[in-house]
């Protein structure tokens, strides 16, 4: 971000708009947006209620598409994908972390881990594999074979970013990951996310409103009324 | 495989509504696979009733005994054709026989119901080897004593052995009932061809029963006699004959049971789409997150449609169970095509079974389609519930 020219950016925007139309009247959300981020970087965007922040990282996640302006995230130009493309482009590139977990309850933490795998030709084996190793990185290796309901906040918030890295995607888009959560949880999962940016060199893009969430990142970024603001 | 699971566990997270929809699809394939077994069984009885080896002759233009006449100078040509098979006693294997009604008051209900009764001679366990006497004796040529048929004597208080029959302003002793293997025949009053003639003032039979030596020879032999402007007769093979005298029946079984499984249907179909409606409604942040996760719009068609295809089948299996139950179960009602009583059974063959199944897939699937194509077209934001953050 403050050096844009750097090598392998895995996002970068040009002159992305994004506006909806409520009530006749249209909203502007993104705000001819253009910015690269470089891999391995751990970015926060921060920014008000409605600012946009959680529009922009839905454009980058490939599940909200901009009004005009291109798009290009892991080498790929997402404006010109089709639905059945851009899901199996998500599937293979990015891992999201939401703000309520979201994961199925009908399913153990191991299950819901192993969702993502079920898009990919790998074996059942090779599968329980990923899961154990996933849950292993996020401390939740015993906990396995419990459903989301017999789990803590910060225990589910776990579970999510284990089914975000599995399938190791080229990059993780979190969104509010602890906006639900206590501090000590809060704390746990920023730890989590900045030992995944620092060991395995994941890129990691977080939306928050949290300064102190904001401040375990490698770069902050603010969005104000879908424009943002550029480092001195 | 975790795919099914999560669209059968889903179901289980929601039973009580699983099951109620379930109920409903059962209820319907259950009436559906009935009905089946209900003309089946009827067609069956009437299939069975009869002996493949014979033919049964009646006059030209009739078109059962009932309106059929055959006079004795014509059955007496009828029974020297050299096919019908000779039996040990140098006798011919043909019995003339004349077809009539009669009133009686069943046991269990009370109610009036109409019967067949046939007069014909002893020599008819020769031509039906099949049938058995089971209890009494045959009765006495010259004499106005009947057997009955097996469901005669268990729904008839009067048509026991060694009881009375009051008909033609006669008396009629039961001496014996006979067992037919559930063939129509089981529903009959047999006697003396002659003493039932007298007592009805008829003059004529109504149709000959003749057993072949060689039953292939049938198709040359009733050709052969359809020509023969002496005889002037009819000619078909006894389980064809008896099976076209419960077509009517059975159709009106068919089309009217299958036309209220259909009304029944429509309300089991929109019983699955509500269900899988409400499913889709409490499920879009769920549908939001497979999707962001990269599952495709088919993917969510599938998932939501292998559900409602699972609570067919769930469906499907409870009105199969449900309709086994009543597998050989007799029932008895009255022929439109003859006017007499008759007993049949309920009957289920695999092939009904899987009809069963199928039609309950089916209406899963057609109750599923719609609420699985809104939930495939959402819009994955707007699922997520985080629109314009």
């Amino acid at each position: 971000m403050s050096q844009p020219a750097m090598i392998d950016p895995v996002v970068s925007l040009h002159n992305v708009t994004k506006t909806y139309s409520r009530g006749g009247t249209e909203v502007s959300v993104l705000k001819d947006l253009s910015f690269v981020i470089p891999a391995g970087t751990f970015l926060a965007i921060m920014g008000p209620s409605g600012s946009g922040k959680s529009t922009l990282l839905n454009v980058m996640a490939g599940i909200d598409r901009p009004t005009s302006g291109s798009v290009v995230v892991a080498g790929t130009r997402l404006d010109g994908l089709s639905e059945g493309d851009m899901a199996r482009w998500r599937a293979r590139h990015i891992g999201y972390v939401f703000q309520t977990y979201n994961l199925i309850p009908v399913l153990t933490a191991a299950e819901n881990v192993e969702l993502p795998l079920a898009l990919t030709h790998l074996s059942r084996r090779e599968r329980a594999d990923h899961v154990k190793t996933a849950l292993r990185l996020v401390g939740l290796a015993d906990r396995m074979d419990h459903y989301p309901r017999q789990l803590s906040g910060g225990q589910e918030q776990r579970v999510g970013v284990a089914r975000a890295i599995v399938s190791d995607p080229t990059m993780i888009l979190a969104d509010e990951p602890t906006g639900n959560l206590d501090r000590e949880s809060a704390d746990d999962i920023l730890t989590l996310l900045a030992r995944l940016n620092r060991e395995l060199g994941k890129t990691i893009v977080m939306v928050t409103h949290d300064p102190r969430a904001a401040e375990r990142a490698q770069m902050i970024r603010h969005l104000e009324k879908g424009l943002l603001e550029m480092p001195p | 495989m975790l795919w099914s699971a999560y669209s059968l566990r889903n179901l289980w997270a929601r039973r009580v509504t699983t099951l109620l929809t379930v109920a409903g699809l059962g209820l319907v394939v259950f009436v559906f696979v009935a009905i089946l077994m209900l003309a089946h069984g009827l067609e069956e009885t009437m299939g069975r009733t009869g002996d493949s080896a014979n033919a049964v002759l009646f006059s030209k233009g009739a078109l059962s005994e009932i309106d059929s006449s055959l006079s004795r100078d014509q059955t007496g040509v009828l029974a020297a054709q050299p096919e019908v098979l000779t039996l040990a006693d140098h006798q011919v294997a043909a019995v003339r026989e004349i077809a009539l009604q009669l009133t009686l008051r069943k046991h269990d209900r009370g109610s009036l119901a109409s019967l067949a009764v046939r007069g014909s001679s002893p020599g008819v366990f020769a031509v039906r080897p099949r049938l058995r006497l089971v209890q009494g004796r045959l009765w006495q040529p010259g004499t106005t004593e009947v057997i009955v048929g097996a469901q005669v004597a268990r729904q008839f208080p009067e048509a026991r052995v060694n009881e009375t029959l009051r008909f033609g302003r006669r008396e009629w002793t039961v001496v014996g009932v006979f067992e037919a293997e559930g063939s129509g025949f089981d529903s009959e009053v047999w006697g003396d061809a002659e003493q039932l003639m007298a007592t009805f003032h008829r003059t004529a039979f109504s149709s000959m029963t003749l057993r072949l030596a060689e039953p292939e020879a049938f198709p040359a032999f009733k050709a052969r006699l359809e020509r023969d402007p002496r005889v002037k007769v009819s000619a078909k093979r006894e389980p064809e004959y008896y099976e076209a005298k419960a077509e009517g029946l059975a159709r009106l079984i068919r089309v009217t049971g299958l036309f209220l499984t259909m009304v029944f249907s429509v309300g089991a179909i929109l019983g699955a789409t509500m269900t899988m409606s409400a499913s889709v409604a409490h499920r879009t942040t769920e549908i939001g997150t497979l999707r962001t996760l990269g599952f495709s719009r088919g993917h969510i068609l599938q998932a939501f449609l292998l559900e409602s295809m699972a609570l067919g089948v769930a469906g499907g299996l409870l009105g199969v169970s449900g309709a086994a139950l009543l597998n050989s179960m007799t029932i008895s009602t009255v022929n439109w095509d003859t006017g007499t009583e008759l007993a049949f059974a309920f009957h289920l063959t695999p092939a009904m079974a899987g009809e069963g199944l199928l039609f309950a897939v089916c209406m899963g699937a057609v109750g599923g389609l719609a609420p699985a194509t809104r939930a495939a077209r959402m819009e994955i934001v707007r699922a997520l519930g985080e629109r314009a953050a």
